[in-house]
């Protein structure tokens, strides 16, 4: 399925309506592709604000990778400036098995758990976004 | 009254020991070299390196302060915000310490840290004052009335300024961390030589470094250049351009927080503080009859000279913590 949006609001609203849909599904991990400037994060924001947690709240991950978000059992992950992970570096399935996890830079990772949602961002001018979803196995 | 200051909030082990606010020892054991191989820190390894190191970097601060356990009568220790596991490793430390010697502990928020480096200096501000922390986790304005009275004015709604440093860089091909190098190479580049974009958000003291990260990575792309596949003289160029606009942003929003909150001092800390081009433009606000402190370039660091001495004013207030102190990674100030 494709979605295309026209302004970084429009992302954050449809990562509303997918966040509303992954926690209805009960889809726990959210993986994300797309190229730098792509809108990852503020298609987070969008999730995030379903399960509870404020936009503002919602920083680029890069730095600690992961954001923890306890309360609400949620994870904000960014893979940016990890090459090459493997898995006894850097157990990401502790996580997965904790709660609902958006995976920034999800191509870093070797594999993910199943019934979990693929979406890839792609840049189609200035202020246009195309979303494209897959499903893996549910 | 002796504090001994403990921080593992990111990927430095650091123990520090204080006599009321003079620094008897302040050791700070980086791990950079451990996580340069993945481009970045990875929170496992650094949990790791925390748990080997703790109780060394421990003795070594008590050794150079000359001190013993039996004479540390409180023990201050961050526990948020940072890498989760990490924080741990310096918490449970403390805990055990606390409870084995019997001294008093006190958690510290790593934010309030930064804001009382100053306070480790021989000269710092009169209340109230403005403090922008600036580093690879953290982009924020607060307002600082009193100790413990802090206002978050503004913070970044997306990439950390350090953070931006780091994707340039990377992007650049400079490998990581990206601001020393990148402050390096913009000493010989043309800040005008690319008109990179100014985030300013104009009525709003937030900032936002992720349009500015994407506009170099489009410039590359118009100068049809791959990723780390650069000129010298274009990195030069890119760097200083690059480093202008952030220190423009910054320096113009530190001016408008003091105008709207009609203060005329200000405390710039954080890694990204020990820039030396944002160190000479802050500087140079003095002509306009502001008070600039920039705590040395080792105190705008992670160290835990500043979880000391943020837990000593506490310990004034009458503040104490118990052993039921959790770590927190999300943690406001």
């Amino acid at each position: 399925m494709k979605i295309f949006t026209y302004s970084e609001e429009e992302t954050k609203i449809l990562g509303k309506i997918i966040g509303s849909f992954i926690k209805s599904q009960g889809i726990k991990v959210l993986a994300l592709y797309g190229e730098m400037g792509a809108g990852k994060t503020a298609f987070t924001k969008g999730i995030a604000s379903s399960f509870g947690i404020q936009e503002k709240d919602i920083m680029s991950s890069s730095f600690v990778i992961v954001s923890n978000y306890e309360d609400k059992n949620f994870y904000h992950i960014d893979l940016y400036r990890l090459e090459n992970i493997e898995r006894e570096d850097i157990d990401f399935w502790e996580y997965f098995e904790s709660g609902t996890c958006v995976i920034e830079w999800a191509e870093k990772l070797t594999e993910l758990p199943d019934n979990s949602l693929k979406i890839q961002i792609d840049i189609v001018n200035d202020q246009t976004r195309v979303f494209t979803l897959e499903v893996k196995d549910v | 009254m002796i504090i001994l200051g403990i921080d593992t909030s990111c990927d430095d082990t650091s123990v520090a020991v204080l006599e009321n606010r003079k620094i008897l020892s302040n050791i700070v054991s980086s791990q950079i070299k451990f996580h340069s191989k993945y481009g970045g820190i990875v929170p496992e390894i650094a949990s790791r390196k925390h748990i080997e190191w703790i109780w060394n970097v421990t003795d070594k601060a008590l050794e150079e302060a000359n001190v013993t356990i039996k004479d540390i009568e409180l023990i201050a220790v961050c526990n948020g915000p940072g890498l989760i596991g990490s924080l741990l490793v310096g918490l449970c430390f403390a805990k055990a310490l606390s409870y084995a010697s019997e001294k008093p502990i006190i958690g510290v928020n790593h934010l309030e840290g930064h804001i009382q480096a100053v306070f480790l200096e021989e000269k710092y501000p009169d209340f109230p004052f403005l403090c922008l922390i600036v580093s690879g986790g953290h982009t924020s304005l607060y307002r600082v009335d009193d100790f413990g009275k802090y206002k978050e004015l503004g913070r970044t709604r997306d990439d950390a300024a350090g953070e931006a440093y780091d994707k340039v860089a990377k992007m650049l091909g400079l490998g990581y961390p990206g601001g020393p190098v990148i402050d390096f190479l913009a000493k010989d580049g043309n800040p005008e030589k690319f008109n990179l974009p100014r985030p300013y958000l104009h009525g709003s003291l937030d900032f936002s470094f992720s349009g500015l990260k994407t506009a170099v990575k489009v410039l590359l792309k118009d100068l049809n250049y791959k990723e780390g596949n650069v000129s010298e003289e274009i990195k030069k160029d890119i760097a200083a351009s690059f480093q202008d606009s952030v220190i423009d942003v910054l320096i113009e929003k530190i001016k408008w927080a003091l105008d709207s909150e009609k203060i005329d001092r200000v405390v710039i800390t954080g890694g990204v503080a020990a820039n030396s081009e944002l160190r000479k433009r802050a500087g140079m606000l003095k002509q306009e009859g502001l008070e600039i402190f920039l705590p040395s370039k080792a105190l705008c660091t992670d160290n835990a000279a500043m979880i000391a001495i943020a837990g000593y004013h506490r310990f004034l207030r009458g503040e104490r913590s118990d052993l039921y102190l959790n770590a927190k990674a999300y943690m406001p100030l």
